[in-house]
């Protein structure tokens, strides 16, 4: 069966996003989508080659330390909070599976049709959990019925899963899953890890919290909380997925993530072999890197550096657009990311369904000439280096962000850009939960944060007037602006099915949305893993947990 | 049985301060800007979901209920579920603190290790030479330079020189004897070098006291009347400096423990702060009262203990 691109809007968290050094603390749907590239070590850069095969595993048996920042608060995939971790993919498969070119590929079910606002999945029947449960379709129903359980308060899963409105089972390895009303990201949803299946069987017993099962590669083992999780390869594993080059059990017999919040000490762990794989961010990876002594893969995230002007604070369109013009994206790429990230500047990141990159001849550029230019048109003069109109200096603006870095440095660049330009910023930098009420209070003129999407579709989520805080009090459209027209467009493409006329929706949504001069991408980020010599077969999937099942060590 | 009673009197001390933490807490975290259920669920989360997920975790309730209710809990050791892991709270909470006390009591034997020869060395060299400005000047300064510098400083100096530079000990993690060494002194030698200070003081004053020569006009060697004698007198003031400085060694400890990845309350207490998670928050506070508590009342019955003229009150 052909499986159409479809449209995607995958679970993203925009403001909730705190990039805690090597561990990102609150509770951001890290997801990241792949190319399979992977350099070897011995040099800064190293070959590049697009890995399609699996590597040849190890003849002894291996085990596998993989450095991780963010461990999960619960094993169960309904109570979860966190998308996307490595844990998730490990311990459960999905239905379905988010391949690299945007499509969705076969997983548990091995085919499905659509009607309107219901799914009909064929399960495969060769699968079983780790207890020795049979998969089937009861097996999903009671899954996706115990989500949306109100005794279960259950977490991430729930928001994935929409308005979920219940599963038939038509047989034993056939079910159909229905939406009301119809829901446009029901089926890439599905590929999301916070709905991978658990047995019924631990479930019914209620051990599935202290003992994890499930069908993926890896069964479960220990969990000392805050320091390790242990897994063993599950024998019976096998998978239809397109996007894995190993269809079977996995190379490594065992893997243990060791949870390392502090990036410092993760990089030490790497030199020093504490661990043979993990990820890293900033000065720490940059260095790792240069020394050219580890493996490592670049890949691009979702993730853009999002500034974002309150409009509500700042009305005149023309001082808006001069202030994006005061902001260097080089400048903020080697100077805030450390040369891990590109410029951007769309809303839409590069790797998400309706990214549009015309955008860019649109979107204000660095040009301070421009900026002297706007602010005259505005009225204003330049006296001793700062804007002021009719003798009274251009209010000092205020710029919220998080209080860990490089959020904390990059404001200090961007308040250095802008008082270069002749405007004075005062930097609010606070933890991330505070920052977030802040921002929905309209405490800001100014805000520098991040976000990321698979699907344009989660711009409605970000610029909708119907997420203006002043609107809905947990509302992400904390430029406060109201659009009618971008409103009208966000509504279209969230009901519209067809991948292509979706295009141009969000197309002219972007533009839309760059005409208001209320927010900005300023660069898109990069990631890298880095590795031991001897670590072969490095591949992420798509959501940027890293596929245990594929890596061997020599 | 002065003991026992001095014991009861604490314990009831010990309550209005219990209680008064427990409020100070409530009301602060319940100030703090940002919302435990946006964290939970997400900041795109249906508004509805959101409601139903704040009733079932009881935020929707007035303030004053919802501390009622908490009070009412933990006077029968309910602390309540973390919003996050969903675990019982005292059970998060006891399955981390081995490792912070762990922390805390290696910490004080770094520093002990260091500050008792220091201090000792610098007394009796003070006693022989006299009071030399320059010898003053030097102890000064070395034991000033260890209290300025922040524990994180000297954990990442450590790190680097003992575990990634020479590899004598692991970068991070808390398994077996070798893990704990860094971490111990990187906590532990800000604190010597103000037990060192209090060592050659309370040492000088001992020396040269009327006991002292009783015992040297004895015969008994200078050597045993030194370690057997005079140290004994001079560790009442280091342990009253133990118990006032416990509180910030384990704040030191938060600090240690995410340097050297090892899962005490430290990284617990900071990731439910973050999260907002309430109840977590509660009662990782309440436990770390508790045990400076319990640590203030154990010196001072150790105190007695060494000098019987020591007053249990």
């Amino acid at each position: 069966m052909r499986h159409a691109r479809l449209p995607v809007i995958w679970l993203t968290v925009a403001l909730v996003a705190a990039a805690c050094s090597g561990g990102e603390t609150t509770e951001t749907t890290e997801t990241t989508q792949a190319g399979e590239v992977t350099t070897t070590a011995g040099g800064g850069g190293g070959e590049t080659t697009t890995t399609t095969e699996a590597p040849e595993p190890s003849a002894e048996a291996f085990s596998l330390v993989v450095g991780v920042g963010r461990e999960a608060p619960s094993l169960d995939p309904a109570l979860n909070p966190i998308c996307c971790g490595y844990e998730n993919a490990a311990l459960y498969d999905t239905l379905v599976a988010l391949l690299p070119d945007g499509t969705i590929g076969p997983s548990l079910a091995e085919s499905w049709t659509i009607d309107g606002a219901s799914i009909t999945f064929e399960l495969r029947q060769d699968v079983s959990f780790h207890d020795g449960t049979p998969f089937n379709a009861e097996a999903v129903k009671a899954y996706l019925d115990r989500v949306v359980d109100p005794a279960t308060n259950a977490a991430n899963a729930l928001n994935v899963l929409g308005p979920y409105a219940g599963s038939e089972v038509v047989d034993d390895f056939t079910i159909t899953i229905s939406w009301d009303p119809v829901y446009a990201p029901a089926l890439v949803n599905l590929a999301n890890t916070s709905l991978g299946i658990p047995s019924p069987t631990a479930t019914a017993a209620g051990t599935l919290e202290d003992h994890p099962v499930g069908t993926g590669p890896f069964e479960f083992v220990e969990w000392v909380r805050g320091d390790h999780l242990t897994l063993r390869r599950y024998d019976g594993y096998t998978t239809i997925r397109d996007d894995m080059a190993n269809k079977g059990p996995a190379y490594a017999e065992e893997v243990t993530l060791r949870y390392v919040d502090n990036a410092t000490t993760l990089a030490n762990l790497l030199e020093t072999g504490g661990v043979d794989i993990a990820g890293l961010e900033g000065p720490d990876a940059i260095r790792l890197e240069a020394a050219g002594e580890l493996g490592t893969f670049r890949y691009p995230t979702i993730f853009l550096r999002w500034f974002a002007i309150n409009t509500a604070n700042i009305t005149d369109i023309r001082v808006r657009e001069a202030i994006a013009s005061s902001i260097d994206r080089a400048g903020m790429v080697a100077a805030g990311a450390g040369g891990l990230a590109t410029p951007h500047y769309s809303t839409v990141n590069s790797l998400a369904f309706g990214y549009d990159g015309s955008v860019e001849d649109v979107v204000p550029h660095y040009d301070l000439d421009a900026v002297t230019g706007l602010m005259e048109e505005a009225g204003y003069e330049l006296i001793d280096g700062r804007w002021s109109q009719d003798g009274t200096p251009f209010p000092t603006m205020v710029l919220v962000t998080f209080s860990v870095d490089p959020y904390r440095q990059e404001a200090v660049l961007v308040q250095d850009y802008l008082r270069q330009a002749g405007f004075e910023v005062e930097i609010r930098a606070v933890e991330v939960a505070a920052a977030i009420s802040e921002v929905r209070a309209g405490n800001h003129d100014l805000y520098l944060a991040r976000y990321g999407m698979f699907d344009a579709g989660t711009l409605r989520n970000l610029f909708h007037s119907e997420n203006t805080p002043t609107v809905n009090p947990t509302g992400n459209n904390i430029t406060f602006y109201d659009d009618p027209v971008l409103d009208a467009l966000l509504e279209e493409g969230g009901q519209e099915t067809d991948p292509a006329r979706r295009i141009e929706i969000y197309s002219e949504a972007q533009r839309q949305l760059a005409s208001a001069m209320s927010t900005f991408a300023l660069y898109e980020a990069q990631a890298l893993l880095l590795f031991q010599p001897g670590v072969d077969g490095v591949a992420i999937h798509q959501d940027g947990a890293l596929k245990l099942s594929e890596l061997t060590k020599g | 049985m002065r003991i026992a009673r001095f014991l009861v009197r604490r314990v009831l001390a010990a309550v209005p301060v219990v209680l008064a933490v427990v409020t100070v807490t409530f009301a602060i975290i319940h100030l703090v800007p940002g919302d435990p259920v946006q964290v939970i669920m997400g900041a795109d989360a249906d508004p509805q979901r959101i409601a139903e997920a704040r009733e079932a975790l009881g935020l929707d309730r007035p303030l004053a209920v919802q501390f009622a209710d908490y009070l009412g809990g933990a006077l029968t050791g309910d602390l309540g579920t973390s919003f996050f892991t969903r675990q019982p709270v005292l059970e998060l909470v006891l399955e981390k603190t081995p490792q912070t006390l762990q922390l805390a009591v290696a910490g004080i034997g770094a520093a002990l290790l260091i500050s008792t020869p220091l201090g000792v060395l610098a007394a009796v060299r003070t006693q022989r030479r006299g009071r030399k400005a320059g010898d003053q000047t030097a102890f000064t300064m070395w034991t000033s330079i260890l209290v300025a510098t922040p524990d994180f400083l000297i954990g990442t100096i450590l790190v680097y020189l003992f575990a990634v530079r020479w590899r004598w000990f692991p970068v991070a993690g808390s398994e077996g004897v070798p893990s704990i060494v860094l971490p111990a002194f990187a906590l532990g030698l800000s604190l010597a070098g103000i037990q060192a200070r209090v060592v050659r003081a309370s040492v000088l004053d001992s020396i040269d006291g009327p006991f002292v020569r009783t015992l040297r006009s004895a015969g008994i060697r200078e050597r045993r009347i030194l370690f057997r004698h005079v140290l004994r007198n001079a560790s009442i003031p280091v342990l009253t400096l133990l118990s006032v400085e416990f509180g910030r060694l384990l704040a030191g400890a938060l600090i240690i423990e995410n340097i050297f990845a090892r899962p005490g309350l430290g990284t617990l207490i900071v990731d439910s702060i973050s999260r907002r998670d309430l109840p977590a928050i509660q009662g990782e506070i309440l436990i770390v009262a508790v045990i400076i508590l319990v640590v203030n009342m154990a010196m001072d019955v150790q105190a007695a203990a060494i000098d019987p003229r020591v007053e249990l009150h």
